[in-house]
């Protein structure tokens, strides 16, 4: 308990001036926070995040690994409920169901990350670039990452239609194709082994769209953290804009982008919205993904012990990146002070 | 002969600012980008104001013959669309409320306290909020399920909220952070209690951080789609985007309502884009650079 000596006269006015009545109460709660030390006042500020992100995330998490180690049929209440250890998951990797989807989910990740890395460092240092209008310019990139993703959905399965897409018309004017494709009712297959089919590739194209925005952001927040004089002092020294880009900028943004990289592979090992909203898993089940498989076995099979599982494999393979995308942070911000 | 090409686009790409050729390869670029970033909206624009005949037209035109504002009506009338607008507002107003009340406070501990284990606080909450949405769907449902609420907007503001509180925390702290030690400690000094100077010196001072937090949180909620599809089920909690992906009249999917439908639920936020992109970028940069 600490007496500080320059107390104002009165009841203090927290947080408004407040009738006398309130204005007590606030005042005692103003006091007791007063005398508090400075780790009791932290957590206090803290406590209300703590316990919110806890009951609605922290307590379902370890819920759901619980569950994943239960036989758990709500479709069959004769079966019971009881502890079956490993079972779950072992019957996971017999499915081939769940094999075909983690395919499908490591497919999109790859191909999703390279396109978008094609297009957002372009993209990236054009705007960093000075030029009239360049606000504008920015502006009009970021929009896509303000279409809501069931729009964004819908929009793309409008322009991919097999009848009256406009993406089939524009192709076939310029003489790409020769017949209109029904791009998201595809079935071909490149290969069994090396996964590639139309209707998935269709959506990725749709989701690299609807990402790029923010990963020209990242990359442009990293690309104008570099100070200028480092372009001087090479420019002095007689390197050209290759290299300068070669050797200066780009181990510089290297950071930035293995951030992005690593940002969206965490994301787009949940990629949900816009596939449900573009073929929900289908045709048949091309562009079934590991959540889309996982919802599946929710609601429709309700296999629930079979579905905790797998959400649970999810919560693993993203595991990985989340250690990795962490440490990067932290190595960046301690690079930065 | 490859070395010299290679070298000469090199050129081409990378050297002479005030060339002729570079600026104008330079606003091609620039022009390609615009356009793949625009042309899927302006397409939803065009098809919206398309009359019916032409919609369903194998010869798309790019700029359409006659003008038609059927759809913009229709979706009030059969659609009541304007229930699942104000559902949308109603979500994401309330789930910012509650990013910004407890972010506030947490970031004003990560961001100008000097605590043990605050990057180990930072790094839990951050991990938290990565996991994938499933891991902790099912526990939800069942609750929600247990304490009738699915269906309503509480079991989509409650989860859209923990799930974001995590990226609005770090980019309030990178806001506060920014504002000197010394204002506070001279508040202090002159004899305001810890609240009465995170009232009145520090949260003022962050206002533009909570505008620009403000707009980000309310634009991500708004198009959430995960919780939104899989907690809401009528009328009564469906929000506006969810909503557009089930106007269906039997097998059938009515594009001159879902055109018409998608632009009128784009138009806050592309509004929010245009009026305080500003802010937008600010929070996102924030958020970018964590």
């Amino acid at each position: 308990m600490r007496e500080r000596p320059e107390k104002p006269e009165g009841p203090p006015a927290f947080p408004l001036r407040l009738p006398k009545k309130i204005g007590g109460i606030f005042g005692s709660f103003d006091l007791w926070v007063e005398n508090l030390s400075e780790g009791r006042f932290s957590v206090l500020l803290l406590s209300p995040l703590i316990i919110f992100l806890i009951a609605i995330i922290g307590i379902p998490i370890a819920r759901t690994i619980w569950l994943s180690l239960h036989q758990y049929l709500p479709a069959r209440p004769w079966m019971e409920y009881k502890f079956i250890g490993l079972v779950n998951y072992v019957s996971l990797l017999r499915d081939p169901a769940f094999m075909k989807s983690l395919i499908h989910s490591f497919y999109f990740t790859v191909l999703n990350i390279i396109l978008m890395l094609l297009l957002a460092i372009p993209a990236a240092l054009l705007v960093s670039r000075e030029f009239r209008g360049r606000i504008a310019v920015r502006t009009i990139l970021l929009l896509p990452w303000a279409v809501p993703i069931a729009v964004a959905g819908t929009t793309f399965k409008f322009m991919y239609n097999g009848e009256y897409g406009v993406i089939n018309y524009l192709l076939k004017s310029i003489g790409i194709i020769k017949e209109y494709v029904p791009w998201l009712m595809s079935y071909d297959h490149v290969f069994d082994w090396m996964y590639s089919s139309t209707a998935m590739n269709a959506i990725i194209s749709a989701a690299v769209w609807r990402t790029l925005p923010f990963s020209i952001l990242m990359i442009l927040a990293a690309l104008e953290s570099i100070p200028p004089d480092y372009y001087k002092m090479a420019k002095v020294n007689g390197a050209n804009s290759w290299q300068i880009f070669r050797h200066v900028t780009f181990p510089l943004i290297l950071p930035g982008i293995t951030i992005v990289v690593l940002w969206r592979a965490i994301t787009a090992m949940r990629i949900y919205g816009i596939i449900d909203s573009m073929t929900a898993g289908g045709p048949g089940r091309i562009t079934e993904t590991l959540q889309i498989l996982t919802i599946r076995t929710f609601f429709v099979s309700r296999d629930l012990g079979k579905g905790t599982a797998m959400a649970v494999m999810t919560m693993l393979f993203t595991l990985v990146f989340i250690i990795f995308y962490l440490a990067l942070l932290q190595y960046v911000q301690r690079k930065r002070r | 002969m490859w070395k010299r090409i290679w070298n000469q686009t090199k050129d081409l790409i990378f050297k002479g600012d005030h060339s002729r050729l570079y600026q104008i390869v330079f606003m091609l670029l620039v022009v390609i980008f615009v356009l793949q970033a625009l042309f899927p909206i302006y397409w939803l624009f065009i098809s919206s104001i398309k009359p019916i005949s032409e919609l369903y037209d194998r010869d798309q035109a790019l700029i359409p013959g006659s003008v038609n504002f059927s759809g913009y009506m229709n979706i009030w009338t059969f659609m009541d669309f304007s229930k699942n607008l104000l559902n949308s507002f109603i979500i994401s107003g309330f789930a910012t409320i509650i990013i910004l009340f407890i972010g506030s406070l947490a970031g004003y501990v990560l961001g100008r306290t000097k605590i043990k284990g605050k990057t180990a606080i930072m790094v839990l909450i951050l991990a938290l909020s990565m996991f994938p949405q499933v891991s902790f769907l099912l526990p939800l449902f069942e609750a929600f399920s247990r304490y009738q609420l699915l269906d309503t907007h509480i079991a989509m503001i409650l989860p859209d909220s923990a799930y974001l509180l995590p990226v609005g925390v770090l980019a309030l702290r990178a806001f506060y952070s920014q504002i000197p030690q010394d204002l506070e400690r001279a508040a202090r000094v002159n004899g305001c209690t810890r609240l009465g100077a995170l009232w009145r010196v520090i949260i003022p001072l962050s206002m533009p951080g909570f505008v620009s937090v403000g707009l980000m949180m309310f634009t991500l909620v708004y198009n959430e789609f995960f919780f939104a599809n899989l907690f809401s089920m009528t009328k009564a909690s469906q929000p506006a985007p969810v909503a557009v992906l089930r106007f269906e009249l039997g097998y059938y999917q009515p594009w001159d309502l879902v055109t018409a439908a998608s632009i009128v639920c784009m138009i806050p936020i592309l509004l929010v884009m245009i009026l305080a992109h500003k802010q937008v970028l600010k929070g996102l940069m924030m958020r970018g650079a964590v």
